[in-house]
């Protein structure tokens, strides 16, 4: 919205020199990335945006690159800040709440989707590890010390958990996206009832156009945290308590 | 027809280009230049003004072959499928577990070898399966991959929901990797973790100290796929049991 109007009057007012920030810049990319996708940031549609030439977002941000790893880094330390701490109940429902939660924040936040989900190595690797973001991987992967895992075992669950979650709203956020018409939907049905004899499972769904949702988010949730517990059987037969090795080096 | 007429007067806008004689383009190299749009800008790159311009041609053209811009996307989808899927073997037979591991890593490799397969069912997953001509052998192998789920004694319900959930996790883990495939790789990955691990007072973070491999911490890898695909498959196991026939003994000597 603010793009158009810049772009319809014939000039916009050009800033002063030196009245930009290197925060100002961030949050205007932040919010170019929120209401219009990772695919459209650019120093000119930044520029755009701030009423500012292209030359002096350079003056701080060397290249798109730059800019990018440095949006990563405040998104992804805001994100972190966002989520409710680790509590002290049993590890499964710590961590059932927790990546809930993490995905809630995903939903509602794009850039922090798209971030998690375009930049989701650089998210860890260019940031520079917030103390905040270390100590709250370490809780999660704490969790499964307490029941018994290994670090290494840990790393795997937790791992598993987190690229899920970001899959799973990566495609569920393009299904929301597409515009679907009466007819499409119709023709899916049709197509699979005159497939009946070929498709017996297929055509029997009772709602096959159904979108992809919380149920769905939430089943494969249970099911890892269920698959976690049956490849270590350790898992539950512990009590939840840190125990002592732990703490070893 | 008029219609057809606006949209051309409006499209191409470099009168330098020489337009091709009527009646030289095929279908095929139709197509051919639409999958490199999309391979180059993704699915919002394509249009018909775009595609005439890359074949300097004029919309009109097109519209002779392609009456919009979804009924190039389907022939873009037929052709990803052909591709995709006579590579693929079948899934086979086995235990409900094994056929379904399998269906599962076909269908990552499928979307893995076509970025433009990926894109089409993550954002027109609906207009992909609206058209008879793209669904057949999709169809097929997801009747295979529903039939191993009911062994379990699920109800068809229930087995679509775990389809979902699959579809969800397989397609989504493709558009990550390809994200990262995209971004240069970044050698210093596992030392910037390394580095922050320094940085903080040494009674913090006990349990990443103790991790020996810290780039699985952050691995989004074929392997990385593999274990979460393994964790869902013995989660399945653990809850929808199986174990009341085959799992009974193993738990009764535990």
């Amino acid at each position: 919205m603010p793009t158009d109007g810049g772009r319809r009057r014939s000039r916009p007012a050009r800033r002063a020199r030196g009245s930009l920030s290197s925060e100002e810049i961030l949050i205007a990319a932040e919010k170019l990335v929120n209401d219009h996708g990772v695919r459209e940031l650019s120093m000119p549609s930044l520029a755009r945006a701030l009423g500012a030439g292209v030359t002096s977002i350079y003056w701080y941000y060397r290249s798109k690159d730059d800019l990018l790893a440095a949006l990563i880094d405040k998104v992804t330390k805001d994100m972190y800040l966002r989520l409710p701490p680790i509590g002290e109940g049993p590890w499964d429902d710590e961590i059932l709440d927790y990546f809930v939660a993490w995905r809630d924040l995903l939903e509602r936040v794009p850039v922090y989707r798209e971030v998690a989900a375009y930049h989701a190595q650089t998210m860890y690797l260019r940031t520079r590890m917030a103390p905040a973001i270390l100590r709250r991987l370490d809780d999660g992967l704490g969790l499964f010390v307490r029941a018994g895992l290994t670090p290494d075992e840990s790393v795997r669950a937790f791992n598993a958990l987190s690229n899920f979650t970001r899959a799973f709203v990566l495609v569920e956020h393009g299904m929301q996206a597409e515009v679907v018409t009466r007819d499409m939907l119709d023709d899916i049905n049709r197509t699979l009832a005159a497939r009946a004899a070929e498709l017996p499972l297929l055509s029997t769904v009772s709602d096959i156009n159904a979108p992809l949702g919380d149920e769905h988010y939430r089943l494969g949730l249970r099911l890892l945290i269920a698959g976690i517990k049956r490849s270590h059987r350790s898992l539950g037969t512990r009590p939840a308590r840190r125990p002592a090795r732990a703490g070893a080096r | 027809m008029t219609e057809v007429k606006r949209a051309e007067a409006r499209a191409p806008r470099s009168p330098a280009r020489k337009r091709r004689p009527r009646g030289s383009l095929s279908a095929e190299e139709i197509v051919d230049a639409a999958a490199e749009l999309v391979r180059r800008d993704g699915l919002d790159g394509l249009s018909m003004p775009s595609l005439a311009r890359s074949l300097g041609a004029g919309v009109t053209s097109i519209y002779w072959y392609y009456r919009s811009k979804d009924d190039l996307l389907i022939a873009l989808a037929e052709r990803a499928v052909d591709e995709v899927y006579s590579e693929l073997p079948p899934i086979g037979g086995g235990a409900w577990a094994d056929k379904v591991w399998r269906f599962v890593e076909h269908m990552r490799a499928g979307l893995r070898s076509s970025p433009i397969w990926l894109a089409l069912v993550w954002e027109r997953p609906k207009l992909m399966f609206s058209r008879p001509s793209v669904m057949p052998m999709l169809a097929r192998r997801l009747e295979e991959e529903l039939g191993a789920f009911t062994r379990l004694g699920l109800d068809i319900e229930q087995v679509w929901q775990l389809h979902m959930m699959f579809v969800a996790y397989t397609r989504g883990f493709v558009l990550m990797q390809q994200g990262i495939d995209a971004e240069q790789q970044d050698p210093q990955a596992t030392e910037s973790l390394t580095d922050a691990l320094v940085r903080l007072p040494e009674a913090e973070a006990p349990t990443l100290r103790a991790v020996t491999d810290l780039d699985a911490v952050i691995a989004i890898t074929d392997e990385a796929f593999d274990a979460g695909l393994k964790f869902l498959i013995e989660g399945i196991q653990a809850e929808f049991g199986s174990g009341k026939r085959r799992g009974s003994s193993r738990r009764a000597t535990s």
